[in-house]
């Protein structure tokens, strides 16, 4: 009986990693990525001539 | 054989003391050589050092001995040209300067102030800076640096004012920022026009600390500059003021003013008919709507600042931002007409800028990457290109687009350190 509990402790913990590893894996690939809007850098802008 | 001389005594008679030292040296003469037969060589160190005053006609003997002139009415003369000169590099007057320039370096030897000689040495610098002779100018720094130890307080703020423009010109913009605030200590010693000349410096602080990511300094020094030049009416500089203010507006992503500050700009550029200045704030305007993701608007707006355009160094400018919109789109066929275009303007200039690596990379993106090649380009040409010039900010759209590709191609631990990277940068802006 006692093996049995045991049993079914490790299969919870087994059923448990896989799921967080399968949501992990099929996540939205954009959830990882930083902001559209913190993509963005300033880089076209046009400094005025020098005097 | 030349001996006038007309000694009219004053501030420049203990000057002459430098100048036969000048005149001696150069002829490879010793002290012994030239005082032989004049006076002792003792004397002669004390006059050259201007710690004793020669009575007229030993410097008579003297400068006959040197072959050389001394009129006093010629130098008072060439002092006004010279002034004349500074005048027309500090406005700007290419062709008076040039004019000028001529002028004095054929009478450079004649110049018996020590003072003079060193500030028309110091503003061949800008001379040479102006007239884009970048050679020329890097030889002159460094006889300049030489010489610098024994600069006054007033030559001192031309030669750090002027060091600035020689970093400014090298894009070493940290450097250039140093030496203009440097030259900000000595502001009350230049002589004539004090406040054109405070706030034309203000005006340069300003420009290299927005090249230089510094916000606080931008604000500072181009609202000063801004107020003077508004209350003197000067629309062009108080036009280029509001651009500065606007771009640092952008970058603190405070839109409602930076669209104010951009359309004053452009309010003034079109009243007083510059083109310049008016492709400038549309194109500030585009990169703007850009940044709000409002793509329309932004290539609308680069339109019209590539249509004024007339040179191809500020061609590519709007060229590339209309590329990367329309790419940014997914509208791919434009994206690649600009990309086309881009590489015919620059297809007579070899010289590496960034504005090339940006049409190189694009063209990976627009055209299909071959294995490695976007890699092999960012990291072994753009980024070390823009380390070596201290653009470490430029870094970051490469960086993130680097990142995006392998993100897409699954090399997730790839694209975590290139954004990383380019997130350590953005976090010390």
């Amino acid at each position: 009986m006692r093996g049995d509990n045991q049993m079914k402790k490790l299969l919870g913990l087994f059923l448990a990693l896989s799921l967080i590893f399968t949501a992990g894996y099929t996540m939205n690939s954009n959830d990882y990525l930083v902001t559209e809007e913190d993509q963005h850098e300033p880089f076209h802008e046009e400094h005025p001539k020098g005097n | 054989m030349l001996s006038i001389i007309r000694w009219g005594g004053g501030p420049m008679r203990n000057d002459i003391g430098y100048r036969i030292k000048y005149h001696r040296e150069s002829r490879n003469m010793t002290q012994s050589e030239l005082a032989e037969g004049i006076i002792s060589v003792s004397y002669l160190s004390k006059i050259e050092n201007g710690k004793a005053e020669a009575p007229e006609e030993i410097i008579n003997f003297l400068c006959e001995k040197l072959d050389i002139k001394f009129n006093s009415n010629d130098m008072k003369n060439l002092k006004s040209i010279c002034e004349d000169w500074f005048k027309a590099l500090f406005n700007q007057d290419l062709e008076k300067a040039h004019t000028l320039y001529k002028e004095i370096a054929k009478n450079k030897e004649s110049i018996t102030s020590n003072s003079l000689l060193n500030l028309v040495e110091i503003h061949i610098l800008r001379y040479f800076l102006i007239n884009n002779k970048q050679c020329e100018a890097n030889l002159h720094y460094k006889k300049l640096r030489r010489l610098s130890k024994q600069f006054n307080e007033k030559e001192s703020y031309y030669w750090l004012k002027f060091n600035g423009y020689y970093w400014f010109s090298l894009s070493s913009y940290n450097k250039a920022l140093i030496y203009f605030q440097k030259a900000e200590r000595y502001l009350h010693f230049t002589s004539y026009e004090i406040d054109e000349e405070e706030y034309s410096l203000y005006y340069m602080i300003a420009l290299t600390a927005s090249y230089d990511k510094k916000a606080r300094i931008v604000y500072e020094y181009a609202s000063k500059a801004l107020q003077y030049y508004e209350r003197k009416v000067k629309l062009k500089q108080a036009a280029e003021c509001h651009l500065l203010l606007g771009i640092t507006f952008v970058r603190n992503k405070d839109f409602e003013d930076a669209i104010e500050s951009f359309a004053l700009a452009q309010k003034i550029a079109d009243t007083i008919g510059n083109n310049d200045l008016l492709a400038t704030s549309l194109q500030n305007i585009g990169n703007l709507y850009s940044i709000l993701n409002k793509s329309n608007e932004a290539i609308a707006y680069y339109k019209q600042s590539y249509e004024l355009r007339n040179t191809t160094q500020s061609k590519i400018v709007p060229i590339n931002s209309l590329m990367i919109e329309y790419y940014k789109t997914q509208d791919i066929k434009k994206a690649n007409y600009w990309l086309e275009t881009g590489q015919r303007v620059l297809s007579e200039d070899e010289t590496p800028s960034i504005y090339r690596y940006e049409l190189e990379v694009y063209n990976l993106l627009i055209n299909g990457i071959v294995e490695k090649q976007l890699e092999k380009l960012v990291l072994n040409e753009v980024i070390p290109f823009l380390d070596n010039r201290g653009q470490h900010h430029e870094k970051v759209p490469f960086l993130e687009l680097l990142a995006n590709y392998y993100f897409d191609n699954r090399k997730y631990k790839l694209a975590a350190i290139y954004f990383n990277q380019a997130l350590k940068i953005k976090s010390n802006l």
